[in-house]
């Protein structure tokens, strides 16, 4: 036998060995491999360093041993489109993350003399992309919502029946090795190779200028809408929510920066004729597991050097239940996504929620966001107005009036309007 | 029973490492100049108590002490400075009613690149204490702040 | 995309390993021969992808020893008679099933004999 062969088909058996026989519980049976194999409660396979992927970031000033920087790259780029052919190579972006990329400045990650000089990430980190990829053989959701109707026992719940889900919800957080919309655990260039062309090209405009130009334009920041893609990234809190269960409707309510209201209409059909912020979402029960099918999506980013979706979004998203030696836990969560426009195949996803309390918990509510901001671009750089710019917004401090006094009372003989006296008899 | 499966979940390096990561914020914080320090002391004129960001507007004393600072135009200077979202500065002490107007206090803060009286926290906030005698805020020595004031508190942290 | 840098075929036994062809295709089990576990319940998770069990068995040399043994998805169960509570810890159940081919004590379930004699399957017809 060949030597090369011989070497070949020694890789071949180690790795099958590697994966088959490490012992249980262990990361073979993380959830990322959820169709193969049993896998403990909660045994998904978290990111090295703290904070998931975004503290203790790991810095090189060059490729590992063996690998050679490429001539030029995203930091060297003077036009990023003219290097479309480098984007599906890591190290046109020198191995960072999009969340590496995301915080490059905010870190000191650029180095001294920005934007050459930044670092490179860890050229071994990523997430295999058969794993971003949906296993399922459906091409649409519609197709994917009726087989799974078809094969479903149809199961119709009162309100006295309605499973017992009520409550708050926090993601479990040793699932945080399989989420790759974070845009934590994956070299670019992966998360590129599921994305069409137009989408590619997206992303790589998204990380250039946000990464060389230091121009992030968060959605939070000027008060765009989240987005309904950003219910699944690691920031937005989405996936910490408030749960209330009806025969009617199944209601997810959540949000930091602003608030993401999902409710799964059971039994019902997709009637919206415009695009929804958070989509519009149908389900039904299939004995305990909630299946739904979430339509008219506006199109929007992930944001966060991560990517863009159209209009075509559509998920297939089942929930079931976890209980524990009979006592309920949270709920097993898994996504498919279908966007015909943004990505090459459906993608796929999972996560575990945990019940961390019931909604009859004395404390907890829902706090209602309202975004208020006085970030603007200035020269595109996002920038904080302060009470000194004639765009600044004064929430807290009767906006309207102000406006009314500054264009429609100058020159009035008023009541001085100076600093209040617990300021000024401070040095009386 | 679910607090166990977490806690069994989540190892104690990574619990840690949520409440140490940077706040999750609604913008991004390259816009301030982290290699700077800028150290302020001034009297509170507004606590604004956003779920995002907190923010205190704060009118700045002269750095003789003696009375409120003046910019070249004549005009009293007024700062603010941005902290964590109001729920979370709440529980480090830190609300409209610990810093009503008239409080005294001093805090560090990372300026806006673009030379702007505005700024990111970092560290604790020093609050000047009262002298019950007059019922007015101790005010530091000259060029000092309030963390040289016998009797100061310090919220959010515990250096200064 | 550019190919990781991994002969074709080894490529392609990881990816079949992961992604299923149908239920019976994706534990790693041995066809070829049911195994029968008799034992206590300690631990029972119901839950997807796999609802699993754990039984102390007690071997013929008084040994004990841990067995797990697991189904396929909730709704696939629940078509078959399961429930959450179908199973208690403390029960003492037989499982009759496929054992992982690497030895490894888990078991995927064909069918149970539950403590009150009652029979049920995993997998539908």
């Amino acid at each position: 036998m060949k030597v090369r062969t011989f070497l070949l088909l020694s890789t071949f058996t180690a790795l099958i060995l590697a994966l088959w026989l490490a012992p249980v519980p262990s990361v073979v049976f993380a959830q990322q491999n959820r169709d193969l194999v049993p896998g403990a409660p909660g045994q998904g396979a978290p990111v090295p360093g703290p904070g998931f992927g975004r503290g203790g970031t790991p810095t090189f000033p060059g490729p590992p041993a063996g690998m050679q920087a490429l001539p030029g790259d995203l930091f060297t780029s003077k036009n990023f489109y003219k290097d479309k052919v480098l984007w599906s190579d890591k190290r046109y972006f020198r191995c960072n993350t999009p969340r590496q990329i995301t915080d490059i400045w905010t870190s000191g990650r650029i180095g001294q003399k920005p934007p050459t000089s930044a670092s490179w990430g860890d050229c071994n980190i990523d997430y295999p992309r058969e794993k971003i990829l949906s296993p399922y053989p459906y091409k649409t959701a519609k197709e994917h919502y009726e087989a799974l109707k078809a094969k479903a026992k149809s199961t119709v719940y009162t309100k006295a029946t309605v499973p017992d889900w009520d409550g708050w919800y926090s993601r479990d957080n040793s699932y945080s090795g399989s989420q790759w919309t974070w845009g934590t655990i994956n070299q670019v260039s992966t998360i590129l190779s599921v994305l069409t062309p137009e989408y590619q090209k997206r992303m790589v405009q998204m990380n250039f200028h946000e990464g060389v130009n230091n121009a992030p334009q968060w959605n939070a920041s000027f008060c765009y809408p989240e987005g309904f893609m950003r219910w699944w990234s690691q920031a937005s809190a989405g996936g910490n929510f408030q749960l209330t269960m009806n025969a009617n409707q199944v209601q997810f309510l959540s949000g930091l920066a602003a608030n993401f209201l999902r409710q799964v209409l059971i039994g019902k059909e997709h009637v919206q004729k415009v695009p929804q912020w958070y989509g519009e979402t149908i389900g039904f029960w299939d004995g305990t597991t909630l299946i739904t099918w979430t339509a008219n999506v506006q199109g929007w980013t992930l944001s966060h050097s991560m990517f863009e979706f159209s209009d075509k979004l559509q998920t297939i998203e089942t929930y079931s239940p976890v209980y524990t030696n009979g006592a309920f836990v949270g709920l097993d969560h898994e996504a498919i996504f279908y966007d015909p426009d943004a990505f090459v195949a459906p993608l796929h996803l999972t996560m575990r929620f945990n019940r961390a309390a019931g909604l009859d918990n004395p404390t907890r509510r829902y706090t209602y966001l309202e975004c208020l901001s006085n970030l603007r671009n200035i020269d595109g750089r996002p920038s904080q107005l302060t009470a000194a710019s004639d765009r600044f917004i004064d929430y807290y401090g009767r906006p309207w009036a102000k406006n009314w006094e500054k264009y429609f009372e100058v020159g009035w003989d008023k009541p001085q309007d100076d600093l209040p006296q617990e300021i000024l008899d401070i040095f009386k | 029973m679910n607090k166990k499966a977490l806690t069994m979940a989540v190892p104690a390096t990574l619990l840690l490492a949520l409440f140490i990561t940077p706040v999750f914020s609604h913008h991004s914080f390259a816009m301030y100049d982290q290699t700077k320090t800028t150290t302020l002391t001034g009297v509170s004129k507004q606590f604004v108590g956003q779920a995002n960001h907190a923010e205190l507007h704060f009118i700045l004393i002269a750095p003789d002490r003696k009375g409120l600072a003046k910019g070249p135009d004549g005009k009293y200077v007024e700062w603010g400075v941005e902290m964590a979202g109001a729920a979370a500065v709440a529980q480090q002490g830190i609300t409209a009613e610990t810093f009503k107007v008239g409080t005294v206090f001093s805090v560090k803060l990372n300026p806006l690149r673009d030379g702007s009286n505005f700024g990111s926290r970092i560290g604790a906030i020093a609050k000047c204490p009262m002298d019950p005698a007059t019922n007015k805020p101790k005010l530091p020595e000259a060029d000092k702040h309030c963390d040289s004031v016998p009797g100061n508190t310090l919220l959010g942290g515990t250096t200064f | 995309m550019k190919t990781p840098r991994v002969p074709a075929f080894v490529v392609f036994a990881l990816v079949s390993a992961v992604i299923p062809l149908s239920a019976h295709h994706s534990w790693p089990v041995n066809n070829n021969r049911l195994v029968t576990v008799k034992g206590t319940v300690i631990e029972f998770t119901w839950a997807n992808p796999h609802p699993m069990m754990t039984l102390e068995v007690k071997t013929d040399d008084g040994r004990t020893e841990k067995w797990q043994m697991g189904g396929p998805a909730l709704n696939r169960m629940e078509a078959n008679g399961w429930t959450k509570t179908t199973v208690k810890t403390g029960d003492v159940i037989t499982g009759v099933g496929y054992q992982f081919a690497d030895g490894q004590k888990i078991v995927r379930l064909e069918h149970v004999v539950l403590s009150d004699g009652r029979e049920l399957r995993l997998y539908g017809r």
